[in-house]
């Protein structure tokens, strides 16, 4: 006496009953799409199969089947796993979304007399006031970074024209709202 | 898509097909997003009588009739596509939302009542 069912009895027909799960698809060549999903899976099939999987036609015998199932393209479960293994993977792959960025850049002014070869920035002669970045803007920016601090996170400083800059609203700003996040954050 | 502000002289010398669809089969947003494809190679002119949507497609002067047909199998065949893609989107939103809020339920970056609510 066997203690499991043949494969035959977990197998259902053509009209078995399975539902979609979100996914992209696109032309591949003449022959195939390749089909992309949330969690960063993907499967190629023959142009000629796209159709019958949207219309819910895939036998469970066809090996594409068992395909589609293993990368979270389809589910026929009663359970949820599928779905909650599709969750799992895109909070995986958004995690850093979820925990904002591990890097702030504050590019205060374009004002500066150097020419860094590793600059990210245009440089501006010293007239170029317009270029600075306001009060208004430095106090949202903190705010903003201060938000969902990441104990790894780091903050750069654009350190152009440091000299003009050194007393400005912006730095001032910088280092007040620094010590209050530092604060909070210890608390 | 039509270009509003061109001359009557430069829609003439461009080749143009008529295709029309049944909106019962395919929706009019389906045919459109086939038609921005193409945008780099020809633009569609709608006009949708009843349930006919006629899509007019405008080619430039110097492209051969055999291009121009291949060029219109092509449409058609993303135009299926499209419609593929529709019916995906429709059968698998209300799984795609909880997903992407199953998945960022612990992150705050959605609020406690959209979660809830769904």
């Amino acid at each position: 006496m066997t203690k499991f069912q043949s494969v035959e009895f977990y197998r259902r027909g053509p009209g078995a009953r399975y539902s979609l799960l979100p996914f992209r698809f696109t032309e591949l060549d003449n022959e195939r799409y390749v089909l992309t999903n949330l969690g960063g899976e993907f499967l190629t099939v023959p142009k000629t199969a796209l159709a019958a999987i949207v219309h819910h036609e895939l036998g469970s015998s066809n090996p594409l089947y068992s395909e589609l199932l293993a990368r979270q393209f389809l589910t026929d479960r009663p359970s949820s796993i599928a779905p909650d293994l599709l969750a799992i993977k895109v909070r995986t792959r958004y995690q850093q979304l979820a925990e904002f960025t591990r890097l702030h850049i504050f590019v205060v002014t374009l004002r500066c007399e150097h020419s860094c070869p590793y600059c990210q920035v245009s440089r501006q002669s010293q007239d170029k006031l317009k270029f600075d970045m306001s009060p208004e803007t430095a106090s949202a920016a903190i705010d903003l970074a201060l938000t969902r601090t990441r104990y790894d996170a780091a903050t750069e400083w654009s350190r152009h024209c440091r000299r003009p800059c050194q007393d400005s609203h912006v730095n001032r700003a910088r280092r007040t709202r620094a010590q209050e996040g530092g604060r909070a954050w210890r608390r | 898509m039509s270009r509003p502000g061109r001359d009557s002289r430069q829609v003439n010398e461009t080749v143009k097909t008529t295709i029309g669809f049944d909106t019962k089969v395919f929706t009019t947003e389906t045919v459109k997003k086939a038609a921005y494809r193409y945008v780099d190679r020809f633009t569609v002119d709608f006009e949708l009588s009843g349930s006919r949507l006629t899509c007019t497609l405008s080619f430039a002067e110097d492209t051969s009739a055999e291009v121009t047909a291949k060029l219109v199998e092509e449409f058609k065949k993303e135009v299926l596509d499209q419609d593929l893609r529709e019916r995906i989107k429709v059968e698998t939103a209300p799984i795609r939302n909880l997903i992407l809020a199953h998945a960022f339920s612990k992150t705050g970056l959605i609020a406690d009542d959209q979660v809830s609510e769904r």
